[in-house]
């Protein structure tokens, strides 16, 4: 998320009434009924391969596995290009996904530099991430009205 | 009558269970983390709880296509499950089912609208404290509650904060003599969805523990939407440290406190111990 500039709102900001409401950044994908709804077959799939010998159908042979799980060729097209961004706006929910990339083979922080559109070392150079100066809700107001 | 001698909040990020279990606790990454459970493990040794009421989220394990906004386990156990990377070398975790429907009898009652649950299954959210601050065979009966943290609409802060409220006057209600430990896992800043993948927070991190110990409340007039900008949109699961805080008093001391963020998670560990139970 960058990092916003500096809060008009840094002080007499005590109790909830005097907050405006929040406009949130397209960084935050919220999952929400409408992706959940979408989403659905991508997560029941994902899920599935909780199962260990679900797991290993889906890596011996990804195509078929997803034709049996019943996923439409958008959503098969999603995971073949392992195109997590897209996935997630979609209604695939990374709580599920996570399970599909670590059976590939992908670990966390691949999947998320993948998503930042970075390369996976100069993800890495972020961290560890220091002071952000943001502390509080008195520290949102790049994001109010 | 049961007494509530204290409460942790922790994070529960599978990364601490992966290190764990390859034996990377002295490793230089992870020492001052694995090292900060000490004190946490010692204070539980010392005041031998008798159950842990552990509040945390489900991730999908248990509830996916039904979604529960509260959920209470009232069976006999809660099993261990494989999340999908191979089942975790640790026993199933028994259960206080007395306790947990004693609870759910006085939360509805209470205009709280619980689903039970017989076989909760436990995902990271439960074990990867439980394992981190207890040693199987576990020593304590665990009664789980998930508050949901992944599929919106959300419960409010404030919601969870009343849960814990209630949730208090629950115990404080029953006639068994046990020992209650209160568990508020999750958290605390991070995101692993999108383009803010990674996002994480340590001045954000660092004050809620601050408020959480000294002034909680003013933590439950937050929005679910500020704690996302503020640590990403996975750390709404910090209402189960609120929740957790919630069940205590006013008279709480800190025992311990520990945080660090060195990668995509602020790790938080902090223990409030009760003090409000009279003769002690």
């Amino acid at each position: 998320m960058p990092k916003p500039p500096k809060s008009q709102l840094a002080s007499g900001q005590s109790s909830q009434g005097s907050y405006k409401p929040l406009h949130l950044p397209p960084s935050i994908i919220v999952y929400d009924g409408p992706r959940a709804l979408r989403g659905h077959r991508l997560n029941k799939f994902a899920l599935s391969i909780r199962d260990e010998e679900n797991r290993r159908q889906f890596v011996a042979d990804e195509e078929i596995f997803m034709k049996a799980a019943g996923l439409t060729e958008k959503e098969r097209d999603m995971i073949r290009r392992r195109d997590w961004l897209e996935i997630v706006n979609y209604g695939g929910n990374m709580y599920a996904m996570i399970k599909v990339a670590r059976a590939l083979g992908i670990s966390q922080a691949r999947v998320g530099a993948q998503m930042r559109g970075e390369d996976f070392e100069e993800f890495m150079a972020s961290r560890p991430v220091g002071s952000t100066g943001i502390a509080s809700r008195n520290d949102l107001g790049a994001w109010r009205d | 009558m049961a007494r509530i001698l204290g409460g942790i909040g922790t994070s529960h990020a599978p990364s601490l269970a992966f290190a764990q279990d390859a034996g990377k606790q002295n490793d230089p990454e992870w020492k001052a983390i694995f090292d900060a459970y000490h004190p946490a493990q010692e204070w539980l040794r010392k005041e031998a709880p008798d159950t842990v009421v552990l509040i945390y989220n489900d991730h999908m394990n248990t509830f996916s296509d039904i979604v529960p906004t509260i959920a209470i386990s009232v069976g006999e156990t809660n099993p261990v499950i494989d999340e999908g990377w191979g089942k975790r070398p640790y026993p199933d975790c028994p259960n206080d089912p007395e306790l947990a429907w004693h609870m759910v009898n006085h939360l509805v009652e209470h205009d709280f609208d619980i689903t039970t649950c017989m076989s909760q299954q436990v995902d990271h959210g439960m074990l990867t404290p439980i394992a981190l601050l207890f040693e199987a065979p576990w020593p304590v009966r665990i009664i789980g509650v998930s508050i949901n943290a992944v599929q919106h609409p959300l419960p409010s802060p404030r919601r969870c904060w009343n849960l814990g409220r209630e949730i208090r006057r629950a115990i404080e209600d029953y006639t068994q003599d046990t020992k209650v430990v209160i568990l508020g896992t999750g958290g605390l800043s991070h995101q692993t969805t999108g383009p803010g993948f990674g996002h994480v927070n340590p001045d954000w991190d660092q004050n809620f523990m601050t408020l959480l110990e000294i002034e909680p409340e003013t933590l439950a007039d937050y929005s679910q939407d500020e704690i996302m900008l503020l640590g990403g949109t996975e750390s709404v699961e910090v209402v189960n440290w609120i929740c957790m805080r919630g069940i205590l008093s006013d008279q709480v001391r800190r025992v311990h406190r520990f945080y660090a963020a060195p990668m995509l998670t602020g790790y938080g560990l902090l223990v409030l111990e009760e003090n409000s139970n009279g003769e002690r």
